[in-house]
């Protein structure tokens, strides 16, 4: 019975059997209970199956039938040539199985768009959960355009980051000109099969470019929600591309800072630790670096039975400004194994730093020798006058007598020597102190500073603690704009 | 960059097991063609196909719903279908779209060959 077999085929259709079977099944039916020549199924005007049967010719031109259906919103046709006319129950029959090939149909895409709208949601999961490329932004880049290209099904796909004219990742061939990703950079491009979308909240971190979705049939138009899906895509990779680089400034600063505190130490290693212990000398050697690494230092150095005193204030600040003054003391210490006169050795260190500094960089720089039966020779390189402060609280200047080191080498320091009497008091120190300014910006100047040697008798210790008080109190709690560093030696011979 | 085109081989192993080796995108050309290998096969006779996926990297909807329909139709046959070398990524997409309830998913060839030869 042939009814019978309708329903048994409506049966399968709810089953989950090939579709294409069941049309030729059911094509198969009609011819069987009509004797047509052909049957035909057409969906939506389409044909999808067709069947031929064993009728005479003339009969098959002699007459058509064609029935129509409108099942879940679309349109079927079933087509005979020639034979008897179908029944209404076999038309009534049709319907059911065509309804239920339909509805199998539409259960199976449901179930795929739920699965493929999880598989939306996974990836935007994922997204989240593993930015792990945060230090490689080209893998990242990659990582997610691989997302889009699977979801969104296209052939072309590319990402450019910053203002790249390579794609940092991409599938096929690039997709537009230089011009077009200038302009799309500017104002995302929207077009039936291509789209580009700008990367960056504030500042422009990148292109996104696609092209030509698939479909089963060839290639299709961008929906709305394909653009949706590219935006919110966009935005991920602005986010992760913003937090990448927010994560990379973070690491640099931190890779600074450590950098700074070696550096801070070594110099603290370079430079003395305690000032010699010597029985005709008290020195006091301190100094209040502005930023980790000073570009103040200092020397107090055992030579023989000499003592010796250096210190140096390079221009600029930070690393640089550090280094060089650590260079110029480990030259002292080199060269005054040769026994060189105070005013030749400023000269071979002025030649080095000449040759060794590349941008603007100099050195002020004093230094003094004093003999155990306190004849003192001092030079003066461009650096702020060694102090004196005799017994009586006369203080004499010993001012520079040629270029800071490192601008020219030109040679021609002076010497000069002086005869130091028991409790005598030598001062060596650095513009942080003459240039410490007060709130309304003065600065502090030399006339204060040998106004606080004048009136604060006592030692070296006494005189180093008055200095950096005195500073602190002009300054009413501002912090210094430079370093501060001084060297005080009292003479006990 | 990426290539987009496919590179597919496939070859009748003994006892009858079908390698397909795909390596590129997997669209709708991919997919097309890692069909046209799987119907090839089963031509030959094969039942038991394996699809070894090292290589490939993306997969699209349009060759996941391809694999599915590959899917069906072994399993129409009561054939077996298993994936190996598959990418993080694709594992979880498959998970996700259902291709891990009648094909079963290994991380090497040899394991998925064994399980079709029921080792």
């Amino acid at each position: 019975m042939i009814s019978s077999e309708l329903f048994s085929l409506a049966e399968s259709a709810l089953g989950a059997s090939d579709p294409g079977d069941l049309h030729q099944r059911l094509l198969d039916l009609a011819l069987r209970q009509s004797g047509a020549g052909t049957s035909e199924l057409l969906h939506k005007g389409r044909m999808i199956a067709r069947c031929t049967g064993a009728a005479p010719r003339e009969c098959v031109e002699s007459s058509q039938q064609v029935f129509h259906f409108r099942i879940l919103e679309e349109d079927w046709s079933l087509k005979l040539e020639g034979g008897r006319d179908l029944d209404a129950d076999f038309v009534g029959g049709a319907r059911v199985v065509l309804q239920a090939i339909s509805l199998q149909d539409a259960l199976k895409r449901a179930r795929f768009d739920t699965r493929f709208h999880l598989w939306e949601l996974e990836v935007i999961r994922s997204i989240a959960a593993n930015i792990k490329h945060l230090d490689e932004p080209e893998k990242l880049a990659g990582e997610l355009l691989g997302h889009l290209i699977a979801l969104l099904g296209v052939r072309g796909a590319q990402v450019y980051l910053g203002d790249g004219e390579k794609p940092a990742a991409g599938l096929g061939e690039e997709i537009l000109s230089p011009d077009e990703r200038r302009k799309a950079r500017d104002q995302a491009l929207i077009e039936e099969t291509r789209m580009a979308i700008p990367l960056g909240s504030t500042e422009n971190l990148g292109l996104l470019v696609l092209a030509e979705k698939e479909a089963r049939s060839g290639i299709e138009a961008f929906a709305d929600q394909d653009r949706r899906l590219v935006e919110l895509f966009a935005l991920q990779m602005t986010v992760a591309l913003e937090y990448a680089a927010f994560a990379r400034k973070s690491l640099e600063r931190d890779r600074l800072e450590r950098e700074l505190q070696v550096a801070a130490t070594i110099q603290r290693h370079i430079l003395p630790q305690e000032p010699p212990k010597l029985p005709d000398f008290e020195i006091v050697a301190r100094s209040k670096p502005c930023l980790h690494v000073a570009g103040d230092t200092f020397d107090t150095i055992e030579c023989g039975e000499d003592l010796v005193l250096a210190i140096t204030d390079v221009s600029g600040k930070g690393v640089g400004a550090g280094l060089i003054a650590s260079g110029i003391h480990a030259g002292i210490r080199l060269l005054l194994g040769e026994d060189l006169y105070l005013s030749d050795l400023t000269a071979r260190l002025n030649s080095y730093l000449c040759g060794a500094t590349d941008d603007n960089r100099f050195a002020t720089f004093a230094m003094a020798r004093i003999s155990k039966d306190g004849r003192l020779w001092a030079v003066n390189a461009g650096h702020c006058p060694i102090l004196v402060r005799k017994r009586n609280s006369e203080v004499h200047q010993i001012v520079s007598s040629g270029l800071p080191l490192g601008i020219m080498d030109l040679g021609g320091y002076r010497s000069e020597e002086l005869q130091l009497e028991n409790g005598d008091l030598l001062l060596l120190y650095t513009d942080g102190f003459t240039e410490a300014e007060n709130p309304e910006g003065e600065e502090f100047g030399l006339s204060r500073v040998i106004e606080t040697l004048e009136r604060t008798p006592g030692g070296a210790e006494v005189a180093a603690d008055a200095l950096f008080n005195a500073i602190d109190d002009y300054a009413e709690g501002r912090a210094l704009a430079d370093d501060a560093t001084l060297v005080v030696v009292e003479y006990r011979g | 960059m990426n290539e987009i085109q496919i590179s597919i081989s496939h070859e009748l192993l003994p006892e009858q097991i079908g390698l397909v080796s795909a390596q590129g995108y997997i669209n709708n050309d991919g997919g097309q063609a890692v069909a046209d290998a799987v119907r090839t096969l089963m031509g030959q006779g094969s039942r038991r196909i394996l699809v070894d996926l090292k290589g490939t990297t993306i997969i699209n909807s349009i060759g996941v719903s391809i694999l599915l329909e590959i899917m069906e139709t072994l399993m129409k046959e009561e054939g077996r279908l298993a994936f190996a070398n598959l990418t993080p990524t694709i594992e979880k997409t498959f998970e996700i779209m259902g291709l891990n309830q009648f094909a079963s998913i290994h991380r090497s060839r040899d394991e998925a060959l064994n399980s079709l030869l029921g080792r």
